[in-house]
């Protein structure tokens, strides 16, 4: 468990989602959107993987999260995503199953985050 | 430009759509690499904006099968990559990529791409119009160098070429080929009557009713002055070289051009014409055909002029005409 609590959202990167339209927000709604809907399913996907010990299917998996997130400015998990990566790449991914733990509670933060950010008026 | 993003990723097809059209180009978008690549063989893309991992065809395959493609147009490709894997982009770049970018992308990163590629893809267009236009420039000047300037026949130049190429392959195919050369009948008088002006307008008017009589896989040569040669590969048996000659005899004298200074009649612009044969079995090279045909020309001339002759080539053929076997 971290100890700090960091940001769960990179604000760089909303105010990059935010300057994409002429201000309204609706391109920032509609990635969100989108991640809301398909990061459930890549975690499902994830730790499917991660349990049946799929290295490859896990390092797939841990890619395509790692890059929506950053995308949605969700860095922390983003990061949690890439280390998972990485040691499913390195064909350990009993390694990498053990930052579930940690992997879930980012993956809450960022959505919780995100959600908050996407039902701003 | 017309932007082309391939990623499997569909937050990153948002968030690269977004920026692109943002930035005022035409967005199309591909979730994995085998719909990507139906789009660039059917062309028009400027620019490919490519993630690495996809299913099936990836990113570095991709520019492999862009840069192998043929497409006359240069497709600028940038890869899209992660920080963590700084040696994959110097694979994507062998493989063919022009830049690459770090996801996440932002706009700023993705805008300085794009001026690059907006120049080296018109520069790219330049270069491929300047070579359509030397090789249109090229094929033009080959014309123009195996034309004759004042028919538009062929020239000597492609005569010969024409002649030793027919021979060769009557040899190789045991085909027969026919040979007629033909004369404009007291051409100097006209010349000298008519002037040198009226005299090229009728060498023109007489190329002409040759070319009219010509058919396809035939071919009429400015031999020199008012000659001509008429080359006729693959003969039949039942083929007269002397009737195609007197078919154009008459062609000539059907255009009535006046000719008021010759001292026989009629007062018109006429041709003589001989003709050869060549059949399989021959001793003789091209150019003994072409004096034989030659020969025959005078025969015509001595014999008055305004009348086809044919070599003994011609009359031996005919006297024994090939026979199938069976």
């Amino acid at each position: 468990m971290s100890d700090v609590l960091s940001e769960p959202l990179d604000r760089a990167q909303i105010e990059l989602l935010l300057s994409l339209d002429d201000g309204d927000g609706a391109a920032l709604l509609e990635i969100v959107d989108e991640y809301l809907a398909m990061s459930e399913e890549g975690r499902v996907e994830l730790l499917g993987c991660l349990r049946a010990g799929d290295a490859q299917g896990a390092e797939r998996a841990a890619h395509t999260l790692k890059g929506a997130s950053a995308n949605v400015g969700a860095a922390a998990l983003a990061g949690v995503c890439a280390a998972m990566e990485a040691r499913a790449r390195q064909g350990q991914p009993q390694v990498a199953a053990q930052l579930t733990e940690q992997f879930e509670s980012e993956f809450v933060r960022a959505r919780t985050a995100l959600q908050s950010v996407a039902s701003r008026p | 430009m017309r932007i082309l993003i391939a990623d499997d990723d569909p937050t990153s097809r948002l968030l690269l759509r977004a920026i692109v059209s943002k930035l005022g180009h035409e967005c199309i978008v591909a979730e994995e690499g085998a719909s990507a690549w139906d789009l660039l063989a059917s062309g028009g893309i400027d620019v490919l904006l490519t993630d690495w991992m996809m299913p099936g065809i990836d990113g570095p395959e991709l520019c492999r099968r862009v840069r192998e493609g043929t497409g006359d147009s240069y497709v600028y490709i940038v890869l899209t990559t992660g920080l963590d894997r700084p040696e994959r982009v110097l694979e994507g770049m062998s493989a063919g990529a022009d830049d690459y970018l770090i996801k996440p992308v932002d706009s700023f990163a993705v805008q300085t791409r794009l001026i690059a590629a907006e120049r080296v893809t018109e520069l790219h267009g330049t270069l491929s119009q300047t070579q359509a236009e030397l090789e249109q420039a090229n094929t033009e000047l080959l014309e123009q160098s195996l034309t004759d300037g004042l028919t538009g026949l062929g020239n000597r130049r492609r005569m010969e070429e024409d002649m030793i190429r027919t021979h060769a392959r009557a040899v190789r195919m045991g085909r027969s080929y026919g040979l007629a050369l033909f004369d404009v009948d007291h051409f100097k008088l006209y010349n000298d009557h008519y002037g040198h002006v009226a005299g090229d307008e009728t060498l023109r008017h007489v190329a002409s009713c040759i070319d009219f009589v010509v058919r396809a896989g035939e071919c009429a040569y400015r031999y020199g002055g008012e000659e001509f040669l008429l080359l006729l590969p693959d003969l039949r048996p039942s083929d007269s070289v002397a009737a195609i000659g007197e078919r154009i005899r008459q062609t000539v004298m059907d255009a009535a051009i006046p000719h008021s200074a010759r001292p026989t009649l009629p007062p018109l612009v006429t041709l003589s014409g001989g003709v050869a044969r060549w059949t399989p079995g021959s001793p003789l090279s091209v150019m003994e055909v072409v004096q034989e045909a030659d020969g025959a020309l005078f025969q015509a001339k001595a014999a008055g002029r305004n009348c086809i002759r044919e070599a003994d080539s011609c009359l031996h053929d005919r006297v024994e005409p090939s026979t199938v076997g069976g």
